[in-house]
């Protein structure tokens, strides 16, 4: 019972303090940096918890009561963990970012525990109703923090693109769980599994259709390749830290519960590895095409994101489903998550009133006025392009590894090929930061939150390259 | 054949012979005033009915209208709870609450905000 209680303790803490920040947001009585302080203070609450419950074993909490809807495994433990310190960093960062950009109000915050409790629940979930459910907390949650600026036409033009297509995911989503209930009488994945042990994945039509559907909509919220399109637009559009939010935590989350549904049996993965296989090329090909044409930083990170959704299919094609532990892909969205945050902690306080400095050319010079800003953004992008001895490089070592010990040696190269392609882009900004002369002063008036983020997630990025991990 | 029976077939033949009889005595006996107010179309709150259809409604009717729809949910949610309250004892009655509570940080939220408050 206690036990139980220890593995939802997390979610409540979350959910808890999404409540009382949105009435203390009505009763009109915080101020936006205390409302910042506590919604760190509950992600570190929460954070604690999740480690806390760690010891425990695979077990579903209150399993009667919850009808085994609920499983927590190590696997979507270290998620969570994850999605945790990508909610502390994001309200740490926006601190900074609301010095200078004035629309925020408390409610920004209560949004962004909002979505992280539905991410909790999405990454624990074990039946498509509840997933469903989950997915849309957190959808709902994001589509109100991407157009949070009502003044700004690029987010109305951001948000109104997410959520059609977004709500075209949901339908996809919904029928195929709708197929599936159909064919097998139950919406749970221990049914499917069972039903899959039984008869083969092939032989049951409804859930092949069903099946396609959902993964249908997984691919298109990590933004895998045929789904890609919105991702630019809306990161562009979405204010810096909930652009890092987003392609963070959104990624961990959706990611875990795509590894638990492919690895419910290995016929299901079978089935499904060849098209991931074509569509982990094409989106790392076609994310580094559009990344190379950006000139906007946003975009060109957006588009940088989609590149390493294609790294981690990799990883989820080369994982296998006998002994699945997830350990590849929750390494590389770690390390993703830590060097994305960082560049996006960064870019909140050095963007500006507005966010004036957008373009690679508004931080021409940037090493000559801000040398340890420009120290930490060179960090982090070489961790994203994956250069030793950072947190990137490592977890590019282990997904290459694992795709070779898959026997997936063709995915491995082109992985290698696209990781060389990605430097392109990335070592653009190095070079405007380092080799030109200033044209301007980079003055911001920004909290201290903002810089101590950021060196903490430069820290991080080395600390976590020291930490091993078993393929 | 039960009684019950034939009652509820005797209640359904009556309101087939009832209700036809009553609107044609409505049509014979009832008074008939022509007006330009009565004759407009009406939609609720909406001045012109007949015209141009890009025209801007309040906010007021949407939040409305979602607002309904939450306690409409709790409403349907609580008729099979209050059915077998029995069956599931003090525990259903907790979970219960606990939803209502939730349901209600939202209630004092939009209240606090000035939702319904129409001037």
């Amino acid at each position: 019972m206690t036990r139980d209680f220890l593995l939802l303790l997390p979610l409540g803490i979350v959910g808890a303090g999404a409540i009382l920040l949105m009435l203390r947001s009505a009763l009109g009585k915080l101020t936006l940096e205390a409302a910042s302080l506590v919604s760190m203070c509950v992600f570190a609450l929460a954070f604690i918890a999740q480690i806390l419950s760690g010891t425990i074993g695979h077990v579903s909490p209150y399993g009667s009561v919850f009808n085994g809807m609920l499983m927590v495994t190590d696997f979507t433990r270290v998620a969570g963990l994850i999605i945790l310190a990508c909610g502390f960093f994001t309200s740490m960062s926006s601190q900074s970012y609301f010095k200078e950009n004035g629309f925020a109000t408390v409610e920004y915050y209560s949004l962004i525990a909002f979505a992280v409790s539905g991410m909790l629940l999405l990454t624990m979930s074990q039946e498509l109703i509840t997933a469903f459910i989950s997915l849309e907390i957190m959808s709902l949650s994001i589509y109100i923090l991407v157009g949070f600026n009502r003044t700004c036409v690029t987010c109305a033009e951001a948000v109104l693109k997410y959520l059609m297509l977004g709500a075209f995911t949901g339908a996809f989503f919904t029928m195929g769980t709708a197929l599936i209930y159909g064919g097998l009488n139950s919406t749970k994945f221990s049914a499917i599994s069972t039903a899959i042990a039984a008869h083969g994945f092939l032989h049951l039509p409804a859930l092949v259709g069903g099946a396609f559907f959902i993964i249908v909509a997984f691919l298109f919220k990590v933004a895998a390749f045929p789904f890609h399109a919105w991702v630019v637009d809306v990161y562009d559009g979405a204010s810096v830290p909930v652009t890092g939010f987003m392609a963070t935590a959104l990624k961990t989350a959706v990611f875990a519960i795509f590894a638990n549904f492919l690895m419910l049996d290995p016929g299901l993965k079978s089935a499904w590895v060849n098209y991931l296989f074509y569509i982990a090329i094409l989106t790392m090909f076609g994310g580094n095409l559009i990344a190379i044409g950006q000139n906007t930083l946003k975009r060109m990170l957006a588009a940088s994101g989609i590149v390493h959704t294609g790294y981690l299919l990799i990883a989820l094609v080369a994982v296998s489903a006998d002994h699945f532990t997830g350990s590849v892909i929750l390494y590389y969205l770690a390390a993703y998550a830590v060097s994305t945050l960082g560049i996006f902690a960064a870019l909140s306080y050095l963007t500006g009133n507005g966010e004036m400095r957008s373009q690679f050319d508004d931080f021409k010079g940037l090493a000559k006025k801000r040398p340890y800003s420009a120290a930490a953004i060179t960090v982090f992008l070489l961790s994203m392009a994956g250069i030793p001895p950072t947190a990137g490089f490592m977890g590019k070592l282990y997904i290459i590894s694992s795709a070779i010990q898959a026997g997936q040696v063709t995915l491995a190269v082109l992985g290698i090929v696209s990781s060389i392609l990605s430097m392109w882009y990335y070592l653009r900004l190095i070079i405007n930061m380092y080799f030109h002369e200033p044209e301007e002063t980079f003055e911001t008036e920004c909290s201290v939150f903002g810089p101590v983020c950021t060196l903490i997630l430069a820290v991080a990025v080395f600390a976590i390259s020291l930490y091993p991990v078993t393929i | 054949m039960s009684t019950e029976l034939i009652l509820s077939a005797i209640i359904f033949i009556g309101l087939a012979v009832i209700v036809p009889v009553l609107f044609v005595a409505t049509v014979i006996f009832g008074p008939r005033l022509a007006g330009k107010v009565k004759n407009e179309a009406y939609e609720s709150g909406v001045g012109n009915v007949i015209g141009a259809v890009d025209q801007k409604f309040s906010v007021k009717f949407y939040l409305l209208a979602i607002l309904f729809l939450i306690f409409d949910i709790e409403a349907v949610f609580m008729y099979p709870w209050a059915v077998s309250i029995r069956q599931l004892g003090w525990f259903g009655f907790s979970e219960m609450v606990a939803f209502m509570l939730l349901l209600l940080t939202g209630l004092i939220y939009i209240l606090k905000k000035g939702v319904l408050n129409w001037r």
